[in-house]
C-alpha cells in the first residue's frame, strides 16, 4: 500500500476508491489554454493552412527508432490515480533525452496534485492544457517545463503519423494512461511503443506494445507532444546551460 | 624625459651592437631586458642597466621579429602599463673582429604556421519541426550518431531552429543558410561549420565523425 491513502475519496456506492483516469471533457479539437492570457485552442493534428501535420497512409507506415536507450528515469505511479501526468511527464522526458538535453526529472505528483487538488483522477485534455498554460513542475523545484508543440488526435491514424515525425505522446486504454515513444510495425500490424508507470524498474515490465486501433481515442484522447520550451543543460559553458 | 632618453641609447646600441636593421619602436621607458633570439645563440641585452621595476609579460618572436612586451607598474595604485619593444632581426651578427663590409644574410621567408585542426565541442542538428518528414525524423532520432558523437567527446543537441535561434543565433544563422534541416558543429572559440543533415543514420554518422576529426 502506498501512502496515497489519504487521497482515498467516498464514492456514489460507498465504497472508498482512488478514481483513475477520467474521460475527457472536451471533443476532439476542443482542448483549450491561456498563451499569454490569450485563449488558444490545441491543434489537431492535420494538414492545413496553418501548419503540415500530414495523415500518413497506413501502407507507408514504418517504425520509428526504439526508444528504450533513451530510458533513465521511472515514473513509477505507487497507486495514485495519476497515470496521465505520469505519462505526459514520461513524453517530456523522453523528448529530453533523445534530443541531447540534460535529464530532468519532472514532478508528476505535483502536478497531479495541482490538477485534482490530491482527490481522485485527471483527465488527459486537462492535463494538456496544463502543461501548455502553466508547465510541468521540475522535481527540484527550479522552474517549469512548457509544452510548446503538441497536438490532440483526431484519429489514431493521426496519432500513429504524429509519432513517425518525432513526436512522443500519450495514449489511453482501459481507464489507463500511458507514455508512448514510438511506432512498431514489426508484428505485421501496427503497434505503439508504450511505457507504463507501474514498475520501478528501468527497461523492464514497464515496456510493452499494444495495438494502436485499441487505442480509447473518443473517451480518454490521444495527445502528440514534439517541442518544449527550452530550459536547462547541465554541462558547463554549453550555450543554453543553467548555472554554467 | 631622461628614461624616454636612456631608452633610446639603449635601442641604438643595440642596433649598433648586433648588427639589427632597425628598431621599430622605442615607446617604452629605460630597462634592461634579456632574452634569447630565436637563433638560440644569441643574446639580446639593452643597456644600461636601470632600476625601474618590470615584468615580461609577453615574449613574441616571429621568423623576423622578436618582440617584449613588458609591463610597469602604474603610479598610484594605478594598473600596470604595457609596453612593446619590437625589433627586426635580420642583420648579421658582428664576431670578435667586425667585418667592415658585412654581406647581410637574406631574411628568410616565413612560413605560415599551419592553424590546428579545430576540435568540435558541440553539434547541433537543427531543424524546423513543422518542416521534417517522417525519414528526416527517423534519421533524427537514430542513437547511432548521438553514440558516435559521445565517443568523441563532443556534445549534441537536435533542436527546431526557433528555440535555437533564441539560444545560439549565429549557428542557427548557419544552419538556415545551409538550408533546414542541418548539422552545426562549433568549436571552443564558436566557429560554426554548417552542412545539411545527411539522409541516412549511417551518413550522418560519418559526417560527425569526419567533423569530431575521427581518424
Amino acid at each position: 500500500m502506498g501512502d496515497y491513502d489519504k487521497y482515498m475519496q467516498m464514492c456514489d456506492d460507498g465504497i472508498e476508491r482512488m478514481c483513475g483516469l477520467e474521460e475527457r471533457t472536451t471533443p476532439i479539437g476542443g482542448i483549450t489554454y491561456l498563451k499569454d492570457g490569450i485563449p488558444c485552442a490545441v491543434p489537431q493534428w492535420k494538414s492545413d493552412e496553418l501548419q503540415d501535420c500530414p495523415v500518413i497512409l497506413r501502407s507507408e507506415w514504418r517504425s520509428t527508432e526504439d526508444m528504450k536507450p533513451w530510458e533513465w528515469s521511472n515514473r513509477y505511479q505507487n497507486g495514485y490515480p495519476a497515470c496521465c501526468l505520469a505519462a505526459l511527464c514520461g513524453a517530456v522526458e523522453f523528448a529530453f533525452s533523445k534530443n541531447g538535453r540534460a535529464r530532468t526529472k519532472l514532478d508528476w505528483l505535483k502536478a497531479w496534485k495541482d490538477i485534482t487538488g490530491g482527490r481522485g483522477g485527471a483527465a488527459v485534455d486537462y492535463a494538456l492544457a496544463y502543461a501548455m498554460e502553466k508547465g510541468l513542475p521540475l522535481a527540484d523545484g527550479s522552474g517549469v517545463i512548457k509544452l510548446v508543440e503538441a497536438w490532440d488526435s483526431p484519429s489514431v491514424d493521426a496519432f500513429a503519423s504524429g509519432l513517425q515525425r518525432g513526436c512522443t505522446g500519450v495514449a489511453c486504454h482501459d481507464v489507463h494512461a500511458e507514455c508512448v515513444v514510438g511506432l512498431d510495425m514489426s508484428g505485421g500490424r501496427p503497434q505503439v511503443q508504450m511505457v507504463n508507470s507501474h514498475h520501478q524498474d528501468l527497461g523492464g515490465a514497464n515496456w510493452h506494445l499494444f495495438d494502436v486501433d485499441k487505442i480509447e481515442l473518443s473517451a480518454y484522447g490521444a495527445i502528440l507532444i514534439r517541442e518544449v520550451e527550452l530550459r536547462l543543460i547541465d554541462v558547463p559553458n554549453y550555450p543554453d546551460a543553467k548555472g554554467a | 624625459m631622461n628614461r624616454f632618453r636612456l631608452f633610446v641609447t639603449a635601442g641604438l646600441l643595440l642596433v649598433w651592437a648586433f648588427g639589427m636593421e632597425a628598431v621599430a619602436q622605442v615607446t617604452a621607458p629605460a630597462l634592461k631586458v634579456e632574452a634569447v633570439v630565436q637563433d638560440g645563440k644569441h643574446v639580446v641585452r639593452i643597456v644600461p642597466d636601470v632600476t625601474t621595476p618590470y615584468s615580461i609579460a609577453r615574449i613574441q618572436v616571429t621568423a623576423t621579429t622578436y618582440q617584449i612586451v613588458v609591463a610597469v607598474p602604474g603610479e598610484s595604485g594605478q594598473p600596470p602599463v604595457l609596453h612593446s619593444i619590437s625589433l627586426v632581426i635580420g642583420g648579421t651578427l658582428p664576431g670578435p673582429t667586425p667585418n667592415p663590409t658585412p654581406t647581410p644574410t637574406p631574411i628568410p621567408t616565413p612560413t605560415p604556421p599551419t592553424p590546428p585542426t579545430p576540435k568540435v565541442a558541440f553539434i547541433y542538428l537543427i531543424h524546423e519541426s513543422g518542416d521534417s518528414t517522417s525519414p528526416q525524423a527517423k534519421v533524427r532520432d537514430a542513437k547511432v550518431w548521438k553514440d558516435a558523437a559521445d565517443g568523441l567527446g563532443m556534445k549534441w543537441l537536435v533542436v527546431d531552429k526557433d528555440q535555437a535561434l533564441k539560444q545560439f543565433p549565429v549557428a542557427t544563422k548557419k544552419a538556415i543558410e545551409t538550408g533546414l534541416p542541418a548539422l552545426v558543429a562549433l568549436d571552443k572559440a564558436g566557429v560554426a561549420v554548417a552542412e545539411k543533415q545527411p539522409e541516412t543514420p549511417e551518413a550522418l554518422t560519418a559526417a560527425v565523425k569526419r567533423l569530431g576529426g575521427a581518424k
